[in-house]
């Protein structure tokens, strides 16, 4: 009785972090989403070998992971859901797989976590028998499916996991479209020194992406002589007053051009670009802001960033927005995307044109396959070995030139294996309150610049529109 | 090796000057005025039903929420200063309301002893009313998050040593960002109305004999049921201004209680459960020692990643030497 | 006032801790309750206040029947009561203490200033006025006492009930309780007096109730209960309980 509060206490911090990691999202469409589910037997893949052995409905089915809940990003998942049924929904207008067999998404929610990543896998294969799985937004739970999609031999397409390691291991049955973080931290390390920048202050999320991520810079930046640090938060994290005071603190030791690099994805993101404003780290003539990526989504960042006027930001991608607007193949998902979300101005984010060409492109495997055979499959993936042999689709050409047909050389990185080489580094700048997307300038590569200029010193604008 | 010990070592004393630990110490102080508001609401709710809500971060989420939606509904039809007031007083009503509600839904069968294990039947009521209110928001508003405005604008001005832009007011080298100054201030001024409320009002007395000896409460005439709904619709009045006023400062999304909710009961037992002198100073307490924690502690990798961690130790520190808390009762 | 019981009876699961009591009490008179320990005094007092609801039988108040009416309805209704163990609201100063009641004065809303006024006169009856502002976890367990029966006489009910009100307090207070008890009684209220000091209980009261294993085995004037053979048996015949029929020195 005299300690019950004490218990009670335990009680409560346990069930409290259980609940924060607990799932359970709503669906909001009209798709089904399934939860943790008991798989029954210790069984292996029960993918249908042939097209004689689809239901009689025909239905293939490709399982589709994504976050739909806390800890993980639900709006990265939401956005990544709606673009593959999107792409469900095109391929079925036209009939379906090979013009006969409707293909459906089975969504899963994994929040983001190792744990429920081998759970969504372990269920879409050995229950819902998917031939094959495209997603993943969360590098912590990609780290885990791979390793699912490896011991049953199902292809895995991953969307946008960045953690090297992904492809590094070299499994025959993980393909990624994303960018490996290395490869990003390559071209954040060259904006940077291009702008002239002499430190930067790296802030990072303490994730599976997060942690390579931010080392991977560092190192990029030595090689070019620009010093950094490295402050880490957790996902979640509301309060940066201190943080903030910090870095400004720290920044003081430093003469010439500096920078803070935003590498905390989602809402967390916002919570810290904000207030690093308001506690005077602001964009200026020597501090060059570069916000989260998610800054993309503009409705949301003028929202949650009302102060973030001038703050430069990235774009990974097979183009930049502009160039992906103009490809033939992207214009019917970027309007029927903003159609979805009744939303004329939403562009679609990087990870939601990722999600379509990934699912894409298992059905376009599938098709070239003509079979549904996971070995077929992976063998079609790989015959799409250069640009001239690629498949077009939204983002561009997908073309995998390194895998068992061609294994990476030594001069290359491990992560090369099974990765989509195309994905370039473009930096964005806002220069003026509740810009669209459409309406910030693209600073950099040189050679992609659309306002004629680098990085606008805030309280300048563009000389041409 | 060496740059390992290296990142043990301040590398940087001197960055650490007066001004940046009074930076610190203000921001510290800022957000455990919130802190403190939103324990003095849990511990008010413990003093006089004897529970714990889990529930209590879902009132702050709420509390947010309604400002976000009055701001967006009246931003543009009435003049800023009222907007903001309005805001304020109906996302207390409104949190106030829902608390009434269900206490007397739920928590009077408990109360009138007609519930077999009120302890755990307790926690599992507020535990579903906590995941209840989460995902009904979750439903309504999306997982998108969202900000409201600001209450008002600083003036853009430069005196020299204060210079304030709309953002931020400037105090020599200390910035302090405009919308904790002036979520702090509200919550200074709450918890100076709470305390007026408790200590100068007869229902504040009744709600404190009620906490103090249920039994004698009522034989001197007290109905303790009413001070059950008004404790608990009060405790959840105070999460949801605590809410209220942090909503135009951090982004808002449904899970956002989680975290206040484990902070608060980390405070009111750092302060001793049930004492209302102890939320105040437990509130303040923890805000100081993250502030300061996360701002000096020698690891910049580490250092943000680590900030619960600060007010943990002091936590289990005072517990180990007082383990009833600071202003606890002997059990 | 008018308390009237009517066959009560209260049992916790197999034990019958009052069974069947009926008494009735009129007007201003002092009713001393003793019994040997565990005779279910304090169970009786706890139905009449409304802690308990009893298990059958009747309570009519005033006319108004009030069994397993919540107790503080059945304080609104007149019956004030002090506790065994004192309860007093310890973190409250003592004029704090008074001032509860009086501010829950239902209907009847009194100004502050009026209730201190009054709390201030009781205090100085009490010979505690000086002790206003200590908090009541300073004070003795004897002022305590005191304390609980000032917090009482500030609701003025029509019945009290004083449980052991001498029990554990210095001889002294004992002397002010005993003046308070006879004073209140003057003033015409009804005072049922639950105490194992006999000396005070027969010099006290004018009619005596006596209870033995939760039954009513003795009703009327200190002269003949202290005669009744049942009676005399209920505290001799036990061999552990000590000869509690001679005045015994608190």
């Amino acid at each position: 009785m005299k300690r019950w509060w004490l218990l009670l206490l335990t009680v409560a911090v346990l069930a409290v972090a259980l609940a924060a990691c607990r799932g359970g999202g709503a669906a909001p469409e009209t798709v089904v989403v399934t939860q943790g589910v008991q798989v029954e037997k210790e069984s292996g893949p029960c993918a249908p070998q042939s097209f004689d052995e689809l239901g009689e409905d025909g239905v293939i089915k490709i399982g589709v992971p994504v976050p739909l809940s806390a800890p993980g990003s639900v709006a990265g998942g939401r956005a990544m859901m709606t673009a593959v049924q999107i792409a469900a929904d095109q391929v079925n207008a036209k009939g379906g797989i090979l013009g006969k067999y409707p293909v459906k998404p089975i969504f899963y929610d994994t929040s983001g976590l190792p744990e429920r990543g081998t759970a969504a896998m372990e269920y879409l294969i050995t229950q819902e028998c998917v031939v094959a799985v495209a997603g993943e937004y969360h590098s912590a739970a990609g780290m885990a499916e791979k390793e699912v999609a490896h011991k049953y031999g199902i292809p895995a397409i991953f969307a946008e996991t960045w953690n090297d390691d992904i492809t590094a291991v070299q499994y025959p049955e993980v393909f990624r479209i994303a960018p490996a973080s290395s490869m990003v931290a390559k071209g954040d390390a060259q904006f940077f020194k291009d702008m002239g920048v002499s430190w930067v202050a790296i802030v990072t999320e303490n994730t599976d992406y997060g942690i390579p991520a931010s080392e991977s810079t560092q190192k990029r930046l030595a090689e070019l002589g620009i010093e950094s640090e490295i402050y880490k938060a957790d996902i979640g994290t509301q309060e940066f007053a201190a943080l903030v005071s910090r870095i400004a603190q720290d920044i003081t030791q430093y003469e010439g051009r500096k920078a803070v690099l935003v590498l905390i994805t989602g809402e967390t993101s916002y919570n810290f670009e904000q207030q690093a404003v308001e506690g005077g780290l602001e964009p200026s003539e020597d501090l060059i802001f570069v916000a989260n990526q998610v800054a993309a989504n503009a409705k949301d960042f003028w929202q949650n960033v009302p102060d973030g006027n001038y703050m430069v930001f990235r774009w990974v991608g097979g183009g930049s927005p502009f160039a992906m607007a103009q490809r033939e193949e992207a214009k019917g998902f970027i309007e029927a995307y903003k159609d979805a979300w009744n939303d004329p101005y939403r562009f679609p984010e990087r990870y939601a044109f990722e999600a379509y060409d990934a699912f894409m492109l298992v059905v376009k495997a599938i098709e070239k396959a003509q079979s549904l055979k996971a070995e077929d499959i992976i063998a079609a993936l790989e015959s799409f070995d250069s640009p001239e042999n690629g498949v077009a689709l939204a983002q561009g050409v997908y073309y995998f030139p390194y895998g068992s047909h061609n294994p990476v050389p030594d001069d290359q990185p491990a992560w090369m294996w099974h990765q989509w080489p195309e994905p370039k580094v473009f930096f964005l700048q806002y220069w003026k309150v509740d810009q669209h997307l459409e309406e910030a300038c693209v600073i950099w590569p040189a050679d992609q610049q659309t306002c004629g200029t680098d990085y606008l010193v805030p309280g300048t604008e563009p000389a041409t529109e | 090796m060496v740059a390992t010990l290296l990142h043990f070592v301040p590398a940087q004393m001197w960055l650490i000057t007066p001004e940046f630990i009074l930076r610190l110490l203000a921001e510290g102080l800022l957000i455990g005025l919130i802190y403190s508001l939103m324990a003095l609401g849990l511990t008010l709710i413990f003093s006089v039903l004897g529970i714990v809500s889990f529930s209590h971060g879902e009132f702050y989420m709420i509390g947010g929420y309604v400002v976000y939606l009055f701001l967006q509904k009246f931003q543009n039809s009435l003049p800023r200063a009222l907007t903001g007031i309005g805001a304020l007083l109906a996302a207390m009503l409104v949190t106030f309301a829902i608390g009434v509600v269900f206490e007397r839904l739920f928590l009077q069968p408990m109360a009138r002893g007609e519930v077999d294990r009120p302890n755990e039947y307790a926690i599992l009521t507020t535990f579903g009313l906590a995941f209840f209110l989460q995902y009904l928001m979750l439903g309504l508003m999306g997982p998108f998050p969202k900000k409201a405005r600001r209450f008002f604008d600083l003036p853009v001005f430069d005196a020299g040593l204060i210079q304030a832009t709309k953002a931020s007011l400037k105090i020599g080298n200390i910035t302090l960002g405009a919308g904790r100054l002036i979520a702090g201030l509200i919550a200074l001024l709450a918890l100076l109305a709470m305390l007026y409320f408790m200590f100068k009002t007869w229902t504040g007395r009744a709600l404190q004999a009620t906490s103090q000896d249920r039994q004698a409460a009522a034989v001197v005439g007290i109905n303790p049921m009413n001070m059950n709904t008004l404790a608990f619709g009060l405790g959840a009045m105070l999460a949801g201004l605590a809410g209220a006023v942090l909503v135009s400062v951090y982004s808002w999304v449904p899970w956002v209680g989680v975290i206040a909710s484990s902070k608060s009961f980390v405070i009111i037992v750092l302060g001793g459960m049930g004492s209302i002198p102890g939320s105040l100073l437990g509130g303040l307490i923890i805000g100081v020692v993250e502030s300061l924690g996360t701002g000096l502690f020698p690891d910049p990798v580490r250092a943000q990643a680590y900030r619960d961690v600060f007010g943990l130790v002091i936590f289990a520190l005072v517990l180990l030497v007082k383990p009833t808390g600071l202003f606890g009762r002997k059990l | 006032m008018r308390l009237e019981l009517k066959k009560v009876v209260k049992q916790f699961g197999g034990l019958t801790a009052v069974n069947g009591v009926s008494f009735t009490i009129e007007g201003s008179q002092l009713v001393g309750l003793i019994g040997p320990n565990g005779a279910g005094k304090s169970t009786l007092t706890n139905l009449i206040s409304g802690i308990l609801k009893p298990t059958s039988g009747e309570i009519w108040f005033n006319g108004e029947r009030i069994d397993g009416k919540p107790p503080y309805v059945i304080a609104a209704r007149g019956i004030g009561r002090t506790f065994q163990v004192t309860r007093a609201f310890r973190r409250m100063t003592v004029l704090e203490n008074l001032l509860t009641p009086g501010l829950a004065k239902f209907g009847n809303r009194k100004s502050r200033a009026q209730l201190e006024e009054e709390a201030m006169e009781i205090l100085r009856f009490l010979t505690m006025d000086h002790l206003r502002w200590e908090y009541a976890s300073n004070l003795s367990g004897g002022q305590q006492k005191l304390l609980e029966l000032g917090r009482l006489l500030m609701m003025d009910p029509d019945l009290i009930i004083l449980d052991e009100p001498f029990a554990g307090v210095h001889p002294k207070l004992q002397r002010t309780i005993y003046d308070y008890i006879k004073r209140v009684k003057a003033r015409g209220k009804a005072i049922i007096l639950i105490s194992h000091d006999m000396e005070s209980i027969f010099t006290l009261s004018e009619r005596l109730l006596v209870l033995n294993f939760g039954t009513l085995i003795a009703d009327g004037p200190p002269e003949e209960v202290k005669e009744n053979p049942e009676v005399i048996e209920a505290y001799l015949g036990k061999d552990e309980e000590e000869d509690q029929f001679l005045p015994t020195a608190a």
